[in-house]
């Protein structure tokens, strides 16, 4: 049998396609995998741009004393829907829409299921963000209560105007569109893998997809339920003030809330585990005990959810303390795992690499500030300061965001058949590695000091000036890194230099077939090759190697 | 293969033991009754991978359709009726037309009984052939060598010469060594005192 082995015409001619190749509405309306994982990406990136704006204009308003750049309204609009923007609207989607593009190349299928609803998902997304953006056009302006939206504050009674209810319908759409689109990405990678791709020879990646979509499957339908008991809230006031939904709307929230830290988590952790096996030359070490812990992690950080009700007093502390610093046991064995891989690897050391590479450290403050807000005797003395906000953007920022740009890195030659500048993806790099660890370290001193976060300006007196101003020249690095990465990708999209189905020696499957990849993923020219563990490409050339040298 | 929704099914009841475990701190019953109902609804999707493979739904999909515009306006429909909250209800009425043209455009996305089991061209593409003709893996089919221009051939990377440490470097680790040693020695023979 061959990869071109006769068969019969198909019996029903191919009606006519819904749009030329390239045209807007052949990408728009696509049934193709990447293409609605790319339109994803993109959106993502895009509204990570708008996010990354407004979070200038907040480090400008702090970066002097009582300095008014924004009013007061707008400026807890703008950390609002910076907030909304970078966790529904780009975390989150990006991690998904990754899994969406990638997840079918890595086991060989040559679509994801339910194509048309994965494309009504993103769809859902899309119509998400732009409801929740359009607040700021109301008279009222956008909403302003936080992105939890906690009760009372975000009802009718204390925040009337359209702002809040477009952004509870924002969200509930986004919310659906990801839930949706996990599910579908998630069905996939059970059920429609190619002859030979088991589980247990899913790449690392894939197998971080499942984990975290288990839990959007888990915990998604929560915040669905949550911004219903909102919507509900703000027609009915009363419903937070004479019964329990005050601190229930809580509880349902945050069974959403803290699972999605790691939906915005996991895949980044699996990208980097890609990027660093291949840029080592050797598999990912554990694997075994990678998966195990992903899964052990994913049913874990369903149980943690209560910690950030600490100062409730209406949370079982002892359990969700206790659940909330086990984590610690597979983030170990996850970090061990990284680690291992990079000892005795012949490494290489492009952009892709870099970013991975500082994820490591960053995200282990991120993580470890994490296990003292998830003691309660700690938690009640940094509640509500920004310590929690750096520990915090540690989490996302420096960490998951580094993982999103080595993934975009390492990933861009695949995605697009061109090569990423090295040079200027090196100086995004630098800038944003010192720009993060600029901006937010401070942030942690500024919460040991006792600064509020969501105050919009502060006296010279209080103290905070040197910090506030050393994270908003930080903020302002960043700036300039993003600069540089729209400056690259424009740069290679428009004068590009074409990369090979492999540019980077790849392990997993989506490296045998070509940049961009055909239709239908693997074609005659670029059949699936055997697979015979979860890096069947590195396998293939270690045999190579063999038979090389005993030939020889 | 079986692996799939027994993954699924574990990791429920992972979480339905956690749940159980909260339950001996007394908690409120909303927390509660909130993670019973989360790993339930997961525990109802491993259920319907288990009944789509005993179905035989399992392995790559060659029906695909060819656009998805129905998606496209179903999700604007849906949009503008939940905008309704925020500008009035007569908003979500529209929506309820846009959905309707959606079901009626849905049916022209369908797949006709003669197009199996050859996949519909994606968008503008021509039919692929069906990946399970194209897989040479290990478990099923014949095996045939992976041609030689693949890229799986490609050269492996240069291996970059190891770098040395510096005699400052050597000169350190050298230095922590004896310290972390002396360290140690006093530090047990304070212990004997």
């Amino acid at each position: 049998m061959t990869a071109t082995a006769d068969r019969p015409a198909p019996v029903e001619p191919v009606a006519s396609p819904g749009g030329e190749p390239g045209s807007i509405v052949g990408w728009l309306a696509s049934t193709d995998h990447k293409r609605i994982g790319l339109l994803t990406l993109g959106t993502a990136l895009v509204m990570m741009v708008v996010a990354g704006g407004l979070a200038l204009t907040i480090r400008t308003q702090l970066a002097q004393p009582q300095l008014h750049v924004l009013t007061n309204d707008r400026y807890d609009q703008f950390f609002t829907i910076h907030g909304s923007l970078m966790i529904y609207m780009v975390m989150t989607p990006f991690a998904i829409g990754m899994g969406l593009y990638l997840v079918p190349l890595q086991i060989g299928a040559p679509n994801v299921a339910a194509p048309r609803t994965t494309m009504f998902s993103f769809w859902l997304y899309v119509t998400g963000a732009v409801v929740m953006l359009s607040g700021f056009f109301t008279d009222s302006g956008a909403a302003d209560h936080g992105w939890y939206a906690y009760p009372p504050l975000a009802t009718g009674r204390f925040t009337p105007g359209q702002g809040v209810d477009l952004w509870i319908v924002g969200v509930a759409l986004t919310g659906l569109g990801m839930l949706i689109m996990a599910g579908t990405v998630l069905w996939t990678a059970l059920l429609k893998r190619a002859p030979g791709v088991t589980m247990l020879r899913l790449p690392v990646f894939s197998w971080s997809v499942v984990a975290s979509n288990l839990m959007v499957i888990g915990a998604f339908p929560s915040l669905l339920a949550a911004v219903g008991i909102l919507a509900i809230g703000r027609v009915r006031p009363d419903l937070f003030t004479h019964n329990a939904w005050n601190i229930g709307y809580q509880d349902v929230f945050w069974f959403f809330g803290h699972p999605v830290v790691y939906v915005m988590f996991f895949p980044y952790v699996g990208a980097i585990a890609e990027v660093i096996a291949t840029f080592a030359g050797r598999k990912f070490f554990g694997y075994k005990f990678f998966v195990v812990s992903q899964l052990l992690f994913a049913a874990l950080s369903m149980s943690v959810w209560g910690h950030h009700m600490f100062t409730t007093g209406q949370s079982s502390n002892y359990y969700f303390s206790l659940t909330s610093i086990a984590l610690v046991i597979p983030a170990g064995i996850e970090y061990f795992d990284l680690l291992a891989t990079l000892v005795g690897g012949r490494l290489r050391f492009p952009t892709a690499m870099l970013f991975g590479l500082a994820f490591i450290p960053q995200f282990l403050i991120g993580g470890l500030t994490g296990i003292m807000a998830g003691t309660p005797a700690l938690d009640y003395q940094i509640q509500d300061s920004y310590f929690l906000v750096a520990h915090w953007h540690y989490t996302l920022a420096a960490g998951s965001l580094f993982g999103l740009f080595a993934a975009v890195y390492f990933w861009f030659p695949k995605a697009t058949g061109r090569m990423l500048r090295e040079g200027l993806g090196k100086a995004h790099f630098w800038l944003w590695f010192v720009g993060t660890n600029l901006t937010f370290l401070p942030m942690f001193w500024l919460g040991f000091h006792g600064m509020p976060r969501r105050i919009p300006t502060y006296l010279p007196a209080d103290g905070f000036t040197t910090e506030n101003l050393i994270s908003s020249i930080g903020a302002a690095l960043l700036g300039l890194g993003a600069m540089v990465f729209i400056v690259n990708v424009a740069e290679s999209l428009g004068r590009p230099r074409y990369a090979g189905a492999d540019p980077w020696q790849g392990h997993t499957l989506e490296w045998a077939t070509s940049s961009p990849p055909p239709t239908f993923n693997f074609s005659a020219r670029y059949p699936i090759p055997p697979v015979h563990s979860y890096a069947p490409l590195l396998d293939l050339r270690r045999e190579r190697e063999q038979v090389r040298s005993a030939v020889e | 293969m079986k692996l799939s929704h027994g993954v699924v099914g574990a990791w429920a009841a992972s979480n339905l033991v956690l749940a159980l475990v909260h339950l001996a701190f007394r908690p409120r019953p909303l927390p509660f009754f909130i993670y019973i109902g989360g790993s339930a609804v997961v525990a109802g999707f491993g259920l319907a991978v288990l009944l789509a493979m005993r179905a035989g739904h399992d392995g790559p999909q060659r029906r695909q359709p060819r656009r998805a515009s129905a998606a496209v306006v179903a999700a604007l429909g849906a949009a503008m009726g939940l905008t309704g909250f925020a500008y009035g209800w007569w908003l979500s009425v529209l929506g309820v037309y846009l959905l309707g043209v959606a079901a009626w455009r849905v049916r022209g996305e369908r797949l006709r009984p003669g197009a199996r089991p050859w996949p519909v061209a994606l968008g503008d593409a021509q039919p692929a052939d069906r990946p399970a003709l194209v897989y040479h893996g290990s478990s099923i089919g014949t095996a045939v060598p992976v041609p030689a221009d693949h890229p799986a051939h490609g050269p492996p990377p240069p291996a970059p010469p190891a770098p040395e440490p510096s005699a400052t470097v050597r000169r350190g680790i050298l230095l922590v060594l004896l310290v972390s040693a002396a360290r140690a020695i006093v530090n047990v023979l304070k212990g004997r005192r």
